[in-house]
């Protein structure tokens, strides 16, 4: 550091491009580093999605919205949607409350919950269905309890929303927890010792501190929500207009050879995928400075 | 306000941070804790701002009984190390944080706010910064900041953990000279962290010198630099000189030399360590029979000083020696000159036997100081 800011004193005499002339490399190499990587991008990912897009409107746009006047499509968006509105916000007050107390706090067992939220990632969606299909299956343990107080669990709504919560719930906390970490609990302790109390502290200073890391954290966690397919797929049942997730009706409709439909549906999802990064950029780009700020410490 | 410490104790799992301590604050006073890392020193402000817990012990402000008392009820201005200022907020709410967030009841108006929070930005000198945020300033101004945060809520007693680590030698100095004033200005009880002794007794009314979590000495600069009360307080305020020397019937011996020196007051009979900083050795004439014998083994010219390194004839230990350079009594000594010195001025502590540990040349108990001292000379 101190070497750099010494030399600096130096280079008006000395021709500029030379002074990072270590980290750059010939045009050739700097070309085919940018075309390895844009042709990889383009081959991997803009062309599968391009064609999703191709396929849809192959048949003209008015097929193309049909699909959509498809009242089992329709219901299968819409369960979609109820999915991703309940585990969302509930792997948000989970992520939350996760990251904090791993965070600020010193316990036994910690080592043992951070274990237990990666668990999601590390197991396959096909398992963690058939988890739920042994707890609240006709044979499961909880099913006689649950199925006489609170009702039908599997096959219904509730069986969806549960296996999206369990493949959905390390995101946001996975997010938050090397941030606070990095941030420690100073500035809590300084918001405190000016008489904050707890919630103020946590409304004022937590939660400003880490609200890019939380709102990132709430994206991925949503696409996962509403793109999920094999944890819901075993729960599910497949009732068409009643328990098909839209990743579940895209299956079904492609299996049927309705191209147009399943991949105007799939169109649809990814539409939803690329409004969800465009938020995000958008925001960035609305709150740079702030997200500078925050950043430079 | 006034503090009064009781036998306050901390432990960290198996380390012992605080053991037992005393210490009385007077109202208004600015105060230094002094010490190497690992001395308590940050424990123990962390202590009275109610950031720590405490296992045992008492912590009064005035007649309140603190001990119980959480946090924001201890009412502390505390700056941290690194000032742990608000970063989404701007200066003018970072520093009207404390006053915006009291319940309804006590909370000033909007105007009452804004007023109190210009009042501080001019008393620490940032007027018109009042729009900026934390990362367009430097390290002094945010310090400033933090000050002025702390100073809103006008605390009880104000706490700074090392309020000059984070900042260049240039800033810290001005900084140094600018608290001093604030603290004339505003009259608060202050109280500060620091590991560097010559800022602790520049800015501080009383030093409290500490090591491995008990107080070795509290004292004025005058009294831990004329009398420090321990070899520590010696070796953490400079570079003594360190003379193996026993004490018999009430004679002063230095090891291996026939010197002998009155012993300062009742020093116990047996082997002593006698403790004399550099500037206090007199260079003396052939005939001050008390004087130790040695050669010149090193100069050097530092500024209006004279350094000698003096290699004593009887232990064959070297010594150092600082005289004042312009000065046309002394006389330009050369490596190799025969010289005899005397200690003016000197301490003397009992030294234990020597241990297994110790004649190994490393302690692992020791501080760092005391190893810089140990294998200096």
């Amino acid at each position: 550091m101190n070497h750099t800011v010494k030399d600096a004193a130096f280079l008006p005499f000395e021709p500029l491009k030379q002074t990072n002339s270590v980290i750059n490399e010939p045009r050739l190499v700097r070309w085919l580093l940018i075309a390895a990587a844009l042709g990889f991008l383009s081959l991997f990912l803009l062309l599968p999605l391009l064609s999703v897009f191709v396929e849809a409107l192959r048949k003209g746009a008015g097929a193309y919205f049909a699909a959509f006047g498809d009242p089992e499509t329709l219901a299968s968006i819409k369960l979609t949607f109820i999915a991703a509105a309940i585990a969302v916000p509930l792997n948000l007050v989970f992520g939350l409350s996760a990251a904090w107390a791993i965070t600020k706090f010193e316990f036994r067992g910690k080592q043992l919950l951070i274990t237990c939220i990666d668990l999601p990632f590390s197991v396959s969606p096909v398992v963690a269905g058939l988890i739920f299909v042994l707890i609240f299956g006709a044979q499961g343990w909880a099913q006689p309890w649950f199925g006489d107080h609170i009702g039908k669990v599997l096959f219904s709504t509730p069986g969806i929303v549960l296996a999206t919560i369990f493949v959905t719930f390390p995101f946001i906390a996975r997010e938050l927890i090397p941030l606070m970490q990095e941030q420690g609990t100073e500035d809590e302790q300084a918001a405190l010792s000016l008489g904050a109390t707890g919630w103020q502290t946590f409304t004022k200073v937590t939660l400003p501190n880490i609200k890019w890391a939380l709102l990132y954290g709430v994206l991925l966690c949503n696409a996962r929500a509403m793109g999920e397919f094999g944890a819901v797929s075993v729960v599910s049942g497949h009732i068409r207009g009643l328990t098909n997730t839209m990743p579940l009706h895209i299956e079904i409709l492609y299996n049927e050879y309705q191209f147009v439909s399943a991949f105007a549906v799939a169109s649809l999802l990814a539409l939803l995928a690329m409004v969800t990064l465009a938020v995000k950029s958008f925001l960035e780009w609305r709150y740079a400075d702030q997200l500078a700020a925050t950043r430079r410490h | 306000m006034d503090i009064q410490i009781r036998g306050v104790q901390k432990h960290y799992g198996s380390f012992h941070a605080l053991r037992g301590i005393d210490l009385d604050i007077a109202s208004g006073e600015l105060l230094a804790l002094l010490g190497p890392s690992g001395s308590g020193k940050t424990t123990l402000l962390r202590a009275i701002a109610g950031l720590e817990p405490l296992d045992g012990g008492q912590v009064k402000f005035g007649d309140i009984d603190a001990t119980g008392l959480s946090v924001q009820e201890r009412k502390v201005g505390f700056v941290f190390q690194q000032y742990a200022l608000f970063k989404h907020m701007t200066v003018f709410d970072n520093i009207a944080f404390g006053l915006s967030v009291r319940p309804k009841k006590e909370r000033p108006d909007t105007a009452t706010i804004n007023k109190r929070v210009r009042e501080l930005l001019e008393l620490v000198q940032l007027g018109g910064l009042e729009k900026r945020y934390p990362a367009q300033l430097s390290g002094g101004q945010k310090q400033r900041v933090a000050l002025a945060r702390a100073l809103a809520i006008e605390p009880r007693v104000l706490l700074l953990d090392e309020p000059f680590g984070a900042l260049d030698a240039k800033v810290r100095k001005d900084l140094r000279r600018w608290l001093r004033s604030l603290h004339r200005e505003t009259g608060y009880t202050t109280i500060f962290v620091t590991h560097d002794q010559e800022e602790a007794l520049e800015l501080a009314d009383r030093v409290v010198v500490m090591n491995r979590g008990v107080i070795e000495q509290v004292g004025t600069t005058d009294e831990v630099w004329d009398a420090p009360s321990t070899p520590f307080v010696y070796d953490f305020l400079g570079t003594p000189n360190v003379l193996p020397a026993r004490v018999e019937r009430g004679a002063l011996l230095l090891n291996g030399a026939t010197a002998t020196l009155a012993t300062a007051g009742a020093a116990p009979e047996g082997p002593v360590n006698v403790y004399t900083r550099p500037n206090e050795l007199r260079v003396v004439g052939d005939d001050d029979t008390a004087a130790l014998a040695g050669k010149v083994v090193e100069t050097q010219r530092t500024g209006l000083l004279l350094r000698l390194g003096v290699k004593l004839l009887s232990s064959g230990d070297v010594i150092e020696i600082e005289l004042p350079h312009p000065d046309p009594a002394v006389q330009r000594w050369q490596i190799g000159d025969s010289i005899r010195v005397r200690p003016s001025r000197y301490s003397l502590f009992p030294r234990a036997v020597a241990t297994a540990t110790e004649e190994s040349g490393y302690d692992p108990t020791l501080t760092v100081t005391e190893h810089r001292e140990r294998s200096r000379t």
